[in-house]
């Protein structure tokens, strides 16, 4: 894994006692640094660039996040007809990711290519607070991997040593921190008496190599899984974006027959490659020769490219099938997707989404 | 400056420092020489022993030789007006009556950094939005990349008006594969989409076959380009049919798989668009209760043929 390390930081001074920012600063004592209120000016400067993304990704910025800190994943909101939604919330501590893989949608982010980092931690745990106070249920999952790997730069921000301990002090939801990354260090340090969940994004080695650049191996990712599983930590895993290169089948089966072998994870995920018409042409330009886009991508209802349903089935029916002939108990579900696809590819439709979520955890308790 | 009436037969017409034309449509033009002379007199810069070397009026020359004039109306730039200036005010005098085509922002990019050393930051960030571009590196690079197209892709681009975005799509293929696609542009009917999806979907197969460009076609160059018994609509028609089975083989099966179905089922069945849903959508119409009773008629024979089944298993 490539390990990040910014040529410039701009710190908003509101948050320059964060203890975020504090580690931050202590990490790059040597990087330049400028405190400033106003978003960092380079950000109009950057279309001089040949890959503005890559460019912006140099300066890393430590300021609030001033929107809303705790929200429901996007699923909830998709234009997707009849979408099986799994009453998922996510914690906006960071945006942007230092790693390059070739389909992600934070490419499209073009207005902020910079690494953002949001250091009001307090705010954020009254915000997780508040949000638990409102709601009835006993499964609540709450993640920080939508808009950022949530481990990639955890070393250098220390946000773990704040979420797990406030996960570990209350019962009713868990922290899910989903990563590519093998940064642990901190975790290892923390006990999170159950309550958070450790979840690697996974590919067969090849794919990974392929797609994920600057991202930990298929091994490291595994190793670290290992550790955290002995330091106490739920293992998860989310085969997502599930890429149908032409040995698919084989290369699938094999992949779980790793995972269940070595672990036993308690929820897999899945989820068929997708990504919006304006990521091929980022793509395109940012990793010309990738073979990614040339498979049978057909315009979903809710404006993105998908493998056609009856291909995108096939692709979730032979996955699920194998982890079933190792653990048919293993919580799997299918993210972003239909009550169509869920009846053909795993047999059944989750009743509601508080069904889905209670079926979730269910390994976890 | 001063005005002169210089000779013709003065000027250095093989000195074609400051020229930026590309593709220019010369016939008003001449027309125009023809009946009225040069209106607006050509700038020169003197060049030593009594001749000339032309900074703005190329076309206007090259109309006035071969129309047989021997004189032309000309300012001659002093001496201390550098080359670089010179080729500012060819580049600026032309905004006066034309837009530049791509090729040439190109050409005056390519001129400024190989002629006068322009260095990438100063072209960049003065140059580009003196020529009415974003000062941007990619802008810089999109017009890079159009100057090492195939000379007939440039040419095609330009005559037919191709935005930056189709352009684009010929940067991904090499120098061979440029010359394979001409053949198409030239008998094929495509609109700017059409053509797009030609050049990405034939990219993208090459990518996921490991084949080249130019053996992939080889086939509907054989059996659509050259077959002399269709127009270019009809070879347009063909060849997206031939490239959407070449690149969508799982699902063009499905397609046709579903029409063969449905025509066996005599009823104006559709699926949803890509079978996206696992619904089959029909839509009758009729004017009486005759054809309605037929259309019932038809339907229950349907509902009794393994065919439904298989379409249904399909949906």
């Amino acid at each position: 894994m490539i390990h990040y390390r910014p040529s410039k930081i701009y710190i908003d001074p509101i948050v320059q006692d964060s203890p975020i920012t504090q580690n931050i600063l202590k990490t790059f004592s040597d990087v330049p640094c400028e405190y400033t209120s106003e978003k960092p000016s380079l950000l109009s400067e950057l279309d001089r660039y040949s890959d503005p993304l890559l460019e912006g990704k140099k300066h890393l910025w430590v300021t609030q996040n001033k929107g809303k800190l705790v929200k429901k994943c996007g699923a909830s909101t998709s234009a997707l007809q009849n979408l099986v939604c799994c009453n998922y919330f996510i914690l906006d501590f960071s945006f942007n990711c230092h790693f390059e893989c070739v389909y992600c949608f934070l490419q499209e982010y073009t207005n902020l290519p910079l690494m953002v980092v949001y250091a009001n931690i307090e705010e954020m745990l009254s915000a997780l607070q508040g949000l638990l106070d409102t709601l009835s249920s006993s499964n609540i999952r709450i993640g920080t991997g939508e808009m950022a790997d949530s481990l990639a730069l955890d070393e250098i921000t220390g946000f773990s040593r704040h979420l797990i301990p406030f996960f570990a002090s209350q019962k009713r939801a868990f922290l899910e921190l989903k990563t590519k990354s093998d940064r642990i260090q901190n975790l290892l340090n923390s006990d999170p008496k159950g309550q958070t969940v450790v979840a690697w994004s996974l590919n067969p080695p090849s794919y990974i190599q392929k797609y994920d650049f600057k991202t930990a191996s298929f091994e490291e990712r595994l190793e670290a899984a290992k550790e955290c599983e002995k330091a106490g930590y739920k293992i998860a895993f989310h085969l997502d974006p599930l890429i149908a290169e032409p040995t698919w089948k084989k290369d699938y089966e094999e992949l779980v027959e790793q995972l269940f072998s070595r672990f036993n994870p308690v929820w897999v995920s899945l989820g068929a490659l997708r990504f919006n018409a304006n990521l091929r042409s980022i793509a395109q330009k940012r990793f010309p020769n990738t073979p990614l886009k040339a498979g049978e991508f057909i315009s979903a209802p809710d404006g993105k490219k998908r493998y056609f349903r009856q291909f995108r089935e096939e692709i979730y029916q032979t996955v699920y099938g194998t982890i079933a002939k190792y653990n048919r108990q293993t919580p799997t579900y299918l993210c972003m997707e239909n009550g169509v696809v869920w009846q053909n590819s795993m047999g059944c439709v989750p009743s509601s989404e508080q069904a889905l979520e209670k079926h979730i955890v269910s390994a976890v308790r | 400056m001063r005005f002169e009436d210089i000779s013709i037969s003065k000027i250095q017409l093989d000195h074609r420092l400051f020229e930026v034309s590309f593709l220019p449509d010369l016939t008003v033009l001449k027309n125009s020489i023809e009946k009225k002379g040069i209106l607006q007199p050509v700038h020169l810069k003197a060049a030593g022993e009594g001749r000339f070397q032309i900074v703005c009026g190329f076309r206007r020359i090259e109309c006035a030789q071969a129309l047989g004039f021997t004189q032309a109306p000309a300012f001659i730039l002093e001496d201390h007006v550098s080359l670089l200036e010179c080729f500012e005010r060819a580049v600026e005098e032309n905004f006066f009556s034309r837009k530049f085509n791509l090729v040439e922002k190109a050409v005056i990019i390519q001129k400024l950094e190989k002629e006068f050393q322009i260095s990438k930051e100063i072209l960049i960030q003065r140059y580009l939005p003196f020529l009415g571009l974003s000062s941007s590196e990619a802008v810089y690079q999109l017009y890079k990349n159009i100057l090492a197209l195939d000379p007939v892709l440039q040419d095609y681009s330009v005559r037919n008006g191709l935005p930056t975005h189709a352009i684009e799509e010929f940067f991904k293929f090499h120098a061979q594969d440029q010359k394979t696609v001409i053949p198409f542009l030239h008998s094929v009917h495509f609109s700017v989409s059409t053509l797009k999806e030609f050049l990405i979907w034939i990219y993208e197969i090459s990518l996921r076959d490991r084949a080249s460009v130019s053996e992939l076609l080889v086939d509907p160059l054989n059996h659509v380009v050259r077959n002399p018994a269709i127009d270019g609509r009809q070879k347009l028609q063909n060849l997206r049919q031939w490239l959407k089975n070449k690149r969508y083989p799982m699902l063009s099966s499905l397609e046709t798989r579903f029409v063969l179905l449905k025509q066996k089922l005599h009823l104006p069945l559709e699926s949803s668009e890509f079978f996206e849903d696992n619904k089959i959508h029909m839509k009758l119409s009729f004017q009486n209760k005759e054809e309605l009773e037929q259309w019932i008629e038809k339907m229950k024979e349907a509902s009794l043929r393994p065919e439904l089944d298989e379409l249904l298993k399909m949906a």
